[in-house]
């Protein structure tokens, strides 16, 4: 009887450990994983938002769901230069791999929305992605299919919010970790191969790339100016200016997370580096002259072997991919 | 066979009865304090005293402390006897003065603990004071004890704990070089029996805990690259919180829990660069309290807690104000914290359930200043430390011939105006100023130019960005005594520039600019004013591993020449100054000791070396830790050039280390913190920048009324 009322007990304090936090993150992450107080995770919501996420009636052809470009095969990234919506419209943009997404505090490249809640709806309703009406997502979240899984879990009629409400759940659980990295930090001294090692140390000291790639996120979550969008001779994205309006901003994207990197190329804002070799030799440069290009990037002088070295430092950063429960 | 057992045993006991009267009243005085610090047993502990009170009533000092410590043991059972024991101290050992004080004190306190709270006033006392506080450390929760770094006995820093009731110390630790390695963060777990705490030597950081006699430690984590600081205990003693830098290897930190049993770490949450600052688990262990301070462009600061099993963090306090250093109160109802909301620094509490804040931030005592938020007793006693630094120019008189320091008259500050705030002095070549810097913030502080025949002072309208540098070396006078260099830095923009400043008109004029970090802020200027001599540094993918270039720059024209290069080792040349005729310089090196040449510790060498070029010269080679990189001169003569150097951990030396070679001389001139050392042009005084502390440990009674203790 003891053991019985002690595995209730268990169960509960599990159950409401839950509600706030979810499953526990990989080794590399951070324990807390934040969570607004508005939108505690459930198993019941990251059920329904994964649902949503994997729904192409949420596209307005029928043709693409969420899934379609944030692909887990692919690190939730879809391998093309820049993105497609429906009907195979291209985009501007290279598609982010949406990993480790909860401890992120700016989405997109040019941070517009400070918040999964705020981000989940956007490409839904983007005209050139999946080119939803707000109507036709509260239609589909309140038919048959839908009614009942969020009123079990809203506890009401479903709303449009809602509906970001559970995508933003789901998209909490996805998480990458326990890389080789990972473990070489945990204190496995033989995850990571003499070159790897020799790459982390060019990595936080010479290359100088935890300037702004830091953390377990690998990310600072920041806007730089790395000269990517200059490289035509003139300025083709405006990148974080279009939303601070900032003229310091010009050419400014957000720090992607280096998070299974060997598995989300292309890379850049607008994909057009096609290997990480592409993306070392850029940096080594010292990246592209622009009036407003950050005070950090310069030229490297890295050696053949180093950029080697650094190419097997970036490789042991891909562990495991997770999402859900 | 019952019979011979019993027969056997007797004769056992009678034999331990023997030895024990044997062992010395000291011997037994120590098993006392065994019995009642380290292992709780007070019931033993007081039969221990009583016995030492009995058996050497002629050891007066002895009986005395035993008889004190007797009643302290009563007074943590919460028992009357204590009043007793105290009131026979009082009155049988009036001659022994410390216990007698000690038992008033101890009588007096349990007389204003039974006054009801409700009439209980505010008390403030000091029960710490003395060249030899530390601040680092935390009470116990009983508030009897308090952790520390004793930085006075040896070289190095060793752990150690004090009973604040008898102002006895127990140093844990015994390390007597910084090689050896020094203490960081001691606090005492919940139940008193441990110590846990940071140990930093050449192999990097430790974190060990030590049982509280010190008769055994362990390593508990030791991860290269990592760095843990601001250690609190889990309520129940199972987890340790710190704040990690460089975990994940990117010299960002984390909000960490180190399991007590094994060592293995749970990252709890990442702060990035942000400085943070941990105030300890809530008393139910539920939450934890941090502080983020402001930092460059950072907006996210303020108190926080977070729950220790990840699952939420709340904003207790934000806004535009400095808030830091929180504290829980013993029942957990409040945070404490330091806050200048209301102009100056003071105390402030929030309210506080389930971790989340309630109400607004409350004025709890204003005008604190700067002080050591050290946190609460479980009775409800506030604990707090000033340090109470005081950095000046100082002068002293020194004998050209023989270098003797004069007694009379004593070194002392040079100027009486904003005493604290002054330092950096160099005396002009022609003898009639010395400038140097004055203020208390990096970014306002002012370039003074006193006139030494009659001490007058100028405040010329030098503008810093960071003076930091300016502060540390004193600005470089050119020949002529109607300007000098003082450098500036801009740390943000990555600029280290160096300007001409006109004595008499106040204009400046740029002289140089240079990368920041790829130039050390520290010029010397040859005696005809053409060339300045310092040091640039190349970066290594290992910083520990930079390219250190001495050189000498043509002022007119600009152009560098690099006199000599060195692997730095993670520290640069120190002492760098030019002979008075300008045909040598002399600077001191750190010696790797092991190849790593990651030493700070080590062995140093004095070079010297033509100032046109050419090969160095070993002056001498010595264990002299940790000369100031701000501080050498060669006397006017040219036979001496003097250093500053590590005397005691906490005090510094000056050393005179003769040009041509030979034995170095110990000069009778110390004090914390001595850099920017220069002579007047007779080489009669010397002037130098120095620190006196006046550290002092507080606690207030009944700081928050309200706040029940906690059980």
């Amino acid at each position: 009887m003891r053991h019985a009322l002690r595995t209730v007990a268990l169960v509960i304090v599990g159950t409401v450990a839950l509600q706030t936090a979810g499953p526990r993150p990989p080794l590399g992450l951070d324990l807390y994983r934040p969570v607004p107080e508005h939108n505690i995770l459930t198993r019941e919501k990251i059920a329904l938002g994964r649902r949503l996420f994997h729904e192409r009636r949420l596209s307005r052809d029928g043709s693409l769901s969420c899934a379609g470009c944030h692909d887990p095969r692919r690190g939730f990234a879809d391998g093309r230069r820049v993105a497609r919506g429906i009907g195979g419209a291209p985009g501007s943009r290279n598609v982010p791999a949406i990993v480790n997404r909860a401890w992120g505090t700016a989405f997109f490249w040019d941070g517009r929305a400070s918040t999964l809640e705020q981000q989940a709806l956007q490409p839904i309703l983007s005209p050139t992605e999946l080119g939803m009406a707000p109507e036709g997502v509260v239609a589909l979240a309140r038919s048959a299919q839908y009614r009942s899984d969020f009123v079990t879990v809203f506890g009401a009629e479903p709303t449009l919010s809602d509906v970001a409400r559970a995508l933003a759940s789901y998209v909490r659980t996805i998480v990458a970790g326990a890389s080789p990295f990972d473990r070489y930090i945990e204190g496995q001294r033989g995850a990571l191969g003499a070159d790897a090692v020799r790459g982390l140390g060019l990595f936080r000291g010479k290359a100088g790339c935890t300037a702004c790639h830091a953390g377990p996120t690998l990310s600072d979550e920041r806007f730089h100016n790395t000269g990517v969008a200059w490289r035509t001779g003139r300025l083709s994205d405006d990148g974080r200016a279009r939303v601070t309006g900032a003229e310091a901003d010009r050419g400014a994207f957000k720090t992607p997370s280096l998070r299974q990197v060997t598995r989300t190329a292309p890379y850049m804002h607008d994909g057009s580096f096609a290997t990480l070799e592409q993306v070392i030799d850029y940096y080594d440069a010292g990246g592209q002259a622009n009036p407003a290009l950050d005070s950090r990037i310069r030229p490297l002088h890295l050696s053949a072997g180093e950029r080697r070295d650094l190419l097997a430092f970036l490789a042991s950063l891909t562990g495991k991919v997770g999402d859900g429960f | 066979m019952k019979m011979m057992l019993a027969l056997g045993l007797s004769a056992c006991l009678a034999s331990a009865a023997l030895i024990a009267q044997a062992r010395s009243a000291a011997d037994l005085y120590q098993e006392g304090l065994q019995l009642e610090e380290v292992k709780g047993d007070l019931q033993k502990a007081i039969a221990t005293y009583h016995s030492i009170v009995e058996r050497a009533p002629a050891d007066r000092g002895i009986a005395a402390k035993a008889q004190l410590h007797i009643g302290l043991c009563y007074e943590r059972m919460g028992k009357a006897e204590a009043s007793k024991a105290y009131e026979t101290v009082i009155r049988e050992y009036a001659d022994q003065k410390d216990p007698a004080a000690q038992a008033k004190l101890r009588l007096a306190s349990l007389g204003g603990a039974a006054a009801q709270p409700s009439e209980a006033a505010v008390v403030a006392r000091q029960v710490w004071s003395g060249s030899d506080v530390d601040l680092e450390g935390k009470p116990s929760t009983d508030g009897r004890l308090i952790t520390f770094i004793d930085w006075t006995s040896t070289r190095s820093g060793n752990v150690a704990v004090r009973n604040l009731t008898t102002g006895e110390n127990r140093t844990l630790t015994h390390s007597s070089s910084f090689a050896e390695g020094f203490g960081e963060y001691p606090v005492l777990s919940p139940d008193g029996r441990q110590v846990i705490f940071g140990w930093y030597n050449d192999d990097g950081q430790f974190i060990k805990v030590a049982s509280s006699d010190g008769s055994r430690s362990r390593v508990l984590v030791h991860k290269p690259g990592v760095y843990a600081y601001e250690l609190a205990w889990s309520p129940d003693g199972r987890q340790v919180a710190a704040i990690m830098d460089n975990f994940g290897g990117d010299k960002t930190s984390q909000i960490a829990l180190i399991s007590a049993s094994d060592g293995s770490i749970t990252p709890l949450k990442s702060m990035g660069w942000r400085p943070t600052s941990l105030g300890g688990f809530s008393p139910d262990g539920r939450f934890l309290v941090y502080s983020v301070a402001k930092s460059g462009s950072d907006t996210e600061t303020g108190i926080y807690s977070i729950a220790v099993d990840g699952s939420r963090e709340s904003v207790l306090v934000k806004g535009a104000a400095n808030d830091s250093s929180p504290v829980w109160t013993p029942d957990g109802t409040s945070v404490v914290f330091v806050s200048d909301r209301s102009g100056t620094a003071g105390l402030w509490s929030i309210r506080v359930a389930d971790g989340q804040s309630h109400g607004s931030a409350e004025l709890v005592r204003p005008n604190m200043g700067q002080i050591f938020n050290m946190g609460f007793a479980r009775d409800g006693s506030y604990f707090y430390g000033t340090r109470n630094d005081q950095t000046d120019v100082f002068e002293a008189a020194i004998d050209p011939q023989t270098l003797q320091i004069a007694a009379q008259p004593a070194p002392a500050r040079m100027s009486d105006r904003f005493v604290g705030f002054n330092s950096g002095p160099a005396w002009s070549p022609d003898g009639r100023f010395v400038a140097f810097l004055r203020g208390e913030d990096r970014r306002t502080k002012s370039l003074i130019v006193r006139t030494v025949a009659d001490g007058t002072e100028r405040t010329l309208a030098t503008k810093f960005i960071d003076s930091y540098f300016a502060a540390q070396m004193g600005p470089t006078w050119f020949p002529d005594s109607r300007s000098m260099i003082v450098p500036d830095t801009d740390a943000p923009n990555q600029r280290s520039t160096f300007r001409r400043v006109e004595i008499e008109s106040g204009k400046e004029t740029s002289l140089f600019e240079a990368r920041y970090r790829s130039i050390w802020p520290l010029v010397k200027m040859a005696p005809d004013g053409k060339s300045l001599y310092y040091t640039t540094s190349e970066p290594s993918a290992n910083p520990e591993e930079n390219i250190l270039h001495l050189v000498r720059r043509d002022i007119e024209t600009g152009k560098e020449i690099e006199l000599y290069r060195v692997q730095s080792g993670g520290v640069g040349l120190f002492g760098l100054c030019v002979s008075p005729d300008g045909t040598q310089l002399a600077f001191m090196l750190n010696v790797p000791s092991s190849g790593a040449n990651r030493s700070d510790e080590g062995r140093r060498v004095l070079m010297t070396m033509p100032s046109s070029g050419g090969a160095p010269r070993e002056l001498y080679k010595g264990d002299y830790s940790h000369p100031s990189p701000f501080a050498g001169v060669w006397t006017k003569d040219g036979r001496h050039v003097l250093v500053t150097t590590v005397d005691t951990a906490r005090r510094m030396r000056v050393w005179a280390f003769p040009a041509a070679g030979g034995e170095p001389k110990k000069l009778d001139l110390t004090m914390e913190r001595m850099s920017a050392l220069d002579l007047s042009p007779d080489g009669r005084r010397l002037i130098f920048t120095g620190t006196q502390t006046k550290p002092e440990l507080w606690t207030i009674t009944n700081l928050i009324p309200t706040v029940r203790t906690a059980r």
